[in-house]
């Protein structure tokens, strides 16, 4: 606060009111300027700068109360105090509506005289507060007003970002589409020359037309070399990845390069190891890249000469090496490679070379897209050697990305996508009997089983998922094609003889299957479907053993009651069940009683002195007539009857009666 | 009797260039400018085969087709489209309008004429007009 004097413009008319008012202030350090009347006192405070204005309400000329209007208006927001006679309270109240600070009560002792100086320091105090309040309330008022026009700012300069780029993108496709037609325009009447459907044309003139139409075969990979370097540098190049057998496309590239190669007398070579893994990648893109690489080496080398494309697999990725014996990269040259319209910059004849500058840096940003590498080591006059890696992929990412591409698939051409599970539900079981080493192999064999059954139609693929022990299918089916493939993918299966060993072991398999978007619109979804499925199966399956000789009558049963979700294991005879018993219990045994080396009754008594088995429930299935338990002494009660014929719903509802008289438990 | 092409281009020289080739390839050539002149053409004539530009004035590639799929008398014309868009360039309606044969701009005409053979072939019957 201000250290010099206060000064007070003091409204009285009373002349001994207005001298002790004006000593009690000077006592306590105030200045203090007297005015009689209200008109004195307006002029005053007109001329001069007062901190505080002292006004009794009852003047000669101007009331109170129109004083202290007149002069908020005059000095909006300064303080005013009011003083009142005894009784006049109502005025009071009326001056601090009008914005007074606060308001003395006159005494008739004088009292009020020492009141005075404190109540101008509270008004004083509390208009400082106020002032210093509007002043931060007008610096963030301001801040925000600085944000928001920062914002607008970055919102404009963004927007005409976008739209720069925007128009970037139009005028490339413009370019490009401006281009285009003049350049099939020439070719054509290239053409319709060189062919001859205007008229002969000599050696030399055929020679010239040659050259047209290479240039323009030039131009055109140039159009389409500056619309992929567009592409890619907008971030709008997209990998359509997939597996692939590295051998499949590098043989593919080569079958395409092969015309030129011969025409220069060049040797093309592929050495590839056997047993390379596959590669997750853009086909298109890789061999765009690969063509990039082959068409600079024989551009390089002029025959006899010798280009080799090689594969060499790495720990954590492969490396594909495309070596010539052309001329080779000055060392200097070698940086500037990679960049944007570079060229490499001699041939053997010293001919100008006929790239368009954009083929490296595009394989470049494409192999690195894949997340791979690209250099080359060179030697002047000996050759070049131009690698790049692609790194090893993921089962999983290979999962995430089918799964990702198959719904956007789905989406965009309003179809359904299907992803189908198959686990091995006793992968630990068979791991700590047999090693994770054999159970791998089954593994294996098992994905090669599903893999010759699925991938009938493209698009169609088997990818391990997550855990090791579960294989997934992804299909564009719908969920009725899911659960038909799902089921034969079961069938095979069970019919296929696993073995460790020499000795046959039984697969417990769960399959389940959710469909996009019937059942779950994302992938997640999709994902939590399945996991519920598998764990649904994993918990409540009840196991049922089938005991029959007959074999398809064995199957059928098996397959109708696999159908109900049960874990169904079918036996060929009676020693044949009780092996099998021994090696998983059953909740329930389906028992023929016909069968030959040891009829049903006999398993039965043997299982019922068992004390392992004698709480299994058992269904007889029995020709009508073969009742002979009465002479045989069975209690009824402990078995069930099914007659042969019998139609599925009555083996289903048996089924389930006598599963819910013997509750499976946990 | 040589077959009857219908060429629909707005760039004046390449049309002229592909009238004169396909004639040099025992074509007769009815040649037009947009889809609307193509349409008039139609009328007086029915092509065995068409070849059109997607991006024309006054009726386009996608208009001329869909006019050309919604008539009865016209809708089993086998059309190729020649056009300077990309493939990733091209919208929904290529599939919507069943446009199965395309050819990109700068073309093999080779390439054009071996289409233009085979959908001719694939087409035994030719155009109805039941």
């Amino acid at each position: 606060m201000a250290t010099s004097p206060i000064e007070v413009l003091l409204f009285e008319d009373d002349e001994g009111q207005a001298l002790l008012t004006k000593e009690a202030l000077e006592k306590e350090r105030f200045v203090v300027e007297v005015a009689r009347t209200g008109r004195e006192g307006l002029d005053r405070a007109l001329a001069h700068e007062h901190q505080v204005y002292l006004i009794d309400m009852q003047l000669p000329d101007i009331k109170g109360i129109e004083v202290l209007r007149r002069i908020h208006a005059i000095k909006p927001g300064v303080v005013a105090i009011i003083v009142t006679g005894h009784g006049d309270e109502a005025a009071a109240v009326e001056a601090m509506k009008l914005g007074a600070y606060d308001y003395i009560v006159k005494s008739p002792y004088m009292g009020h005289l020492a009141a005075i100086p404190v109540v101008i320091r509270e008004g004083l105090e509390r208009c400082h507060l106020k002032n210093e309040r509007a002043q931060l309330q007008t610096e963030v008022w301001e801040q925000a007003r600085l944000l928001e026009e920062r914002n607008a700012e970055l919102r404009r300069v963004n927007d005409e970002l976008k739209r720069l780029d925007q128009r970037k993108s139009d005028l490339i496709s413009v370019v490009s589409h401006e281009l285009r037609t003049p350049l099939a325009t020439i070719n054509e009447f290239t053409a319709i020359l060189s062919d001859g459907i205007a008229g002969p044309v000599t050696p030399d003139q055929q020679e010239y037309l040659a050259i047209i139409k290479a240039n323009v075969d030039r131009l055109a990979r140039i159009i389409g070399n500056l619309l992929d370097m567009g592409k890619i540098e907008a971030g709008r190049v997209l990998l359509d990845k997939k597996l692939l057998e590295c051998g499949e496309l590098i043989d593919h590239v080569i079958q395409s390069m092969r015309p030129l190669a011969e025409s220069q007398q060049v040797t093309l070579d592929v050495a590839l190891p056997s047993g390379l893994p596959n590669i997750f990648a853009d086909a298109d893109k890789i061999t765009q890249v690969l063509t990039n690489l082959i068409s600079n080496a024989l551009k390089c080398s002029r025959g006899p000469a010798r280009v080799t494309v090689s594969v060499e697999e790495h720990p954590n990725e492969l490396q594909c090496n495309v070596v010539d014996t052309g001329v080779g990269i000055a060392a200097d040259d070698i940086p500037k490679l990679f960049e944007k319209f570079q060229q490499l910059s001699r041939t053997t004849d010293g001919k100008a070379p006929k790239g368009t500058g954009l083929g490296l840096a595009i394989s470049k940003r494409l192999i690195e897209l894949h997340g791979g590498r690209i250099w080359v080591t060179s030697t002047p006059e000996q050759g070049s050697t131009f690698s790049f890696t692609l790194p090893k992929y993921h089962p999983e990412e290979v999962f995430k990305e089918y799964l990702r591409t198959g719904i956007v698939n789905a989406k965009r051409k309003q179809s359904r996508f299907s992803i189908i599970v198959v686990s091995m539900l006793n992968f630990q079981e068979l791991k700590a009997l047999h090693g994770l080493e054999e159970v791998s192999r089954l593994l294996k064999e098992l994905e090669i089983i599903l893999s010759e059954t699925v991938r009938r139609k493209d698009g169609d693929i088997v990818v391990r998922w997550q855990r090791g022990d579960m294989l997934v299918v992804l299909a564009e089916v719908n969920q009725a094609g899911s659960q038909a493939i799902a089921q034969r993918l079961k069938r095979l299966i069970d019919e296929h003889a696993f073995s460790v060993a020499g000795n046959p072991v039984h697969i417990k398999l769960g399959v389940t299957t959710a469909t996009y978007p019937d059942e779950a619109m994302t992938e997640d979804e999709l994902l939590a479907l399945v996991e519920r499925g598998l764990h649904r199966i994993e918990q409540h399956k009840t196991r049922i053993l089938v005991v029959d000789d007959e074999p398809k009558i064995r199957h059928f049963i098996k397959e109708a009651l696999e159908l109900r979700e049960y874990d169904v294991a079918a036996a060929a005879s009676g020693p044949d069940a009780l092996e099998q018993l021994k090696q998983q219990k059953a909740d329930l045994i389906l028992l023929d009683v016909m069968m030959p080396v040891m009829d049903g009754y006999e398993v039965y008594h043997l299982l019922k002195e068992d004390p392992m088995m004698r709480d299994i429930p058992v269904i007889i299935v029995t020709a009508k007539g073969e009742r002979k338990d009465r002479q045989l002494g069975m209690e009824s009660t402990t078995y069930n009857y099914l007659a042969k014929p019998f139609q599925l719903e009555d083996l289903v509802a048996k089924v389930r009666e006598v599963l819910q008289q013997h509750p499976v438990k946990p | 009797m040589s077959p009857r092409i219908l060429l629909l281009e707005d760039e004046p020289d390449l049309l002229r260039a592909l009238t004169l080739r396909f004639a040099a390839a025992g074509f007769r050539c009815t040649a037009a400018r947009n889809g609307a002149e193509g349409l008039a053409k139609i009328q007086e004539d029915t092509p065995d085969v068409i070849v059109t530009d997607l991006i024309m004035p006054e009726m386009d590639g996608y208009e001329l087709v869909r006019q050309l799929k919604a008539d009865t008398r016209t809708a089993s014309i086998p059309v190729i489209v020649l056009t300077a868009i990309p493939p990733h360039g091209l919208d929904a309606r290529v599939k919507d309008l069943q446009m199965t044969h395309i050819l990109h701009k700068p073309f093999e005409f080779r390439e054009l004429l071996t289409m233009a053979r085979e959908l001719l072939t694939a087409s035994p019957g030719g155009p109805s007009y039941d």
